[in-house]
């Protein structure tokens, strides 16, 4: 009986005691207000339920299970008029907005761990910002539902590097931004992938798209590089590779587009230039509305694709690409065809007047036709030529010359073990 | 006999005069996953933003901007145009484009960053500046004249 009692009398001290435990535990938000400026505050193993504001200059690390879930429509963390910020190693979950920044300069968020979140990371007029080693994973659902994984806005001198993004809107939605860097970042299932507005010298190198609407969205964009990019299967009812629509000086080179709808489309592009991308089993190519001369497509790898080159009729500056239909000899053994390389089909033509045709694309009549258009547009002088193509392939080339050195380092090696069992056996 | 024949005569008349009357056009539900702006391309995620043309021959033309859908008007055949439409600025009524007032200013965020949004009334466009404490009014001519672009 005695047992009995001091058993309650024990439960009820640990009741009264607990709510005074919790009461000591400070918030996320009293941590930071008392962390001195440019100070760190180091967190424990904790689940933080809040929204905190950040307004001065800070840095925040967190350990493998700092977690901060937001407690309301508003952002797990928002950052104003700051100067200096770094976060890292927190997962924010089941959060609206992750981090909201505005109007602050050197932000630095790596490391962080986005799960359900409608958007991650949202900054305006924000300067000299790096986002790295981020994974967000957005909600389930349709995306014209979700937000963007990561949104800027009106600010500068931005880093995006090595995240990945997955179940958004838009992977990385960039506005009227000048001087951005997105480089080995692996965004998928989203609308765009990347999607530049109004942005000026914006790069794009090393990053993998993948079954997006369009991995590469470039809108009313100027002096912007896209290169060494690999795009894969973006092949839904209006999907593309890329899509470049009302730009300047935007140079698309070393890229490899496989098995997308469209691999590029480029409507309205002035003094652009495609170079040494190779194309890979794409339904299309390349689309070219109202370009120009100005416009260079040249030394492209064009394989397996059932379209490489249509066109609205507008005209571009079209070379030395090589491509694996074209039946013509090289004579002089210079590496360059014969004769020239006519793209134009005039069912490919149609389908950049009616997407719907896509539907038709190898059915007989279709393939009849195109055959008839081999016959008949051999002549064409203007749309969609060539006058250079090459004979071999830049990938091909470039496996070849592998194995040549393979061959002879064997063939050295065979000849040198031949003449030890010679001398041997001599012996 | 003859009454039979009157009754043809009339009949005929009336599907005369119904194929002569104002047809009346729709706007139609846009569907995110396939429907796209016929000018930039952009999928029309933003519904509340979203613009449409139904034509004569019963096409209808998406847009995901006001910006867009008034370039598209600028280079198509009058003789075409059935009815244009956008979304107000709750972005949950339809409004006849032509008769439509408008608010622009550089902060109103809209697909293409236009910043330019709709409302059904003058007074309601009016209400609407009074109340932000910013915006300039437009009404249908002045969009013919406005400078479509980023203004950050």
């Amino acid at each position: 009986m005695k047992r009995i009692w001091i058993f309650i009398i024990f439960l009820i001290v640990s009741m009264w005691s607990m709510p005074q435990g919790q009461a000591k535990t400070k918030t996320l938000q009293q941590l930071i207000d008392q962390t001195p400026e440019n100070g760190i505050l180091q967190l424990p193993d904790t689940i933080y339920k809040e929204n905190v504001v950040i307004r001065k200059s800070l840095t925040i690390k967190g350990s493998k299970h700092t977690i901060l879930q937001s407690a309301n429509q508003k952002p797990a963390i928002k950052i104003e008029n700051a100067e200096h910020v770094t976060i890292e190693n927190i997962t924010v979950q089941n959060a609206h907005i992750g981090i909201v920044g505005k109007k602050s300069q050197h932000l630095h968020f790596k490391h962080l761990h986005f799960k359900n979140v409608w958007s991650g990371i949202q900054l305006y007029n924000t300067q000299d910002i790096t986002l790295k080693h981020l994974e967000i994973a957005g909600i389930h659902g349709h995306y014209a539902d979700k937000g963007n994984g990561l949104a800027i806005y009106n600010s500068a001198n931005v880093t995006v590097q090595e995240n990945n993004i997955q179940n958004v809107q838009d992977g990385v939605y960039i506005e009227a931004v000048n001087q951005i860097s997105l480089s080995k970042n692996k965004i998928q299932n989203g609308r765009y992938a990347l999607h530049f507005m109004y942005t000026k010298n914006g790069q794009a190198t090393d990053n993998t798209f993948q079954k997006n609407v369009t991995g590469i969205m470039l809108m009313m964009s100027e002096n912007a590089k896209l290169s060494h990019n690999r795009l894969f299967e973006q092949n839904g009812l209006n999907a593309s590779g890329m899509t470049l629509f009302q730009s300047k000086n935007i140079n698309v080179f070393n890229n490899l587009f496989q098995n997308n709808r469209t691999a590029i489309s480029a409507q309205n592009l002035t003094n652009s230039s495609m170079k040494k991308n190779t194309f890979l089993m794409n339904q299309s190519a390349i689309e070219l509305i109202r370009s120009n001369e100005q416009n260079k497509i040249n030394k492209n790898d064009f394989i397996g694709n059932i379209v490489n080159l249509r066109s609205d009729g507008s005209g571009s500056d079209i070379a030395q690409n090589y491509y694996d239909d074209y039946a013509g000899i090289d004579v002089d053994d210079n590496g360059i065809g014969d004769r020239s390389y006519v793209a134009l089909q005039s069912f490919g033509q149609w389908m950049v007047r009616q997407p719907a045709y896509q539907y038709f694309i190898e059915s007989p009549s279709v393939v009849l036709l195109n055959m008839m258009d081999r016959q008949t547009n051999a002549i064409e002088k203007k749309q969609l030529v060539d006058k250079e193509p090459m004979m071999q392939s830049a990938i091909i080339v470039e496996s070849k010359s592998v194995r040549t050195v393979w061959k002879i380092i064997l063939g050295f090696g065979m000849v040198l073990a031949i003449l030890w069992f010679w001398r041997k056996e001599i012996q | 006999m003859m009454k039979k024949r009157w009754l043809v005569g009339i009949f005929a008349a009336v599907l005369c005069l119904q194929a002569c009357g104002d047809k009346e056009y729709k706007p139609r539900e846009i569907d995110s996953e396939t429907d796209i702006c016929k000018i930039c391309n952009m999928t029309i995620v933003h519904k509340e933003y979203a613009g449409e043309i139904a034509l004569k021959n019963g096409d209808y033309e998406i847009f995901d901007d006001l910006g867009c859908l008034i370039e598209y008007m600028k280079g198509m055949d009058e003789d075409d145009l059935g009815k244009a439409f956008i979304k107000d600025e709750s972005g949950k009524k339809w409004l006849d484009v032509k008769t439509a007032s408008y608010v622009y200013d550089k902060d109103i965020w809209t697909p293409m960053s236009y910043g330019v949004i709709a409302f059904q009334t003058k007074e309601e466009a009016k209400k609407y500046i009074e109340k932000e404490g910013k915006g300039k009014l437009l009404s249908f001519s002045d969009l013919d004249t406005f400078e479509w672009g980023v203004h950050h």
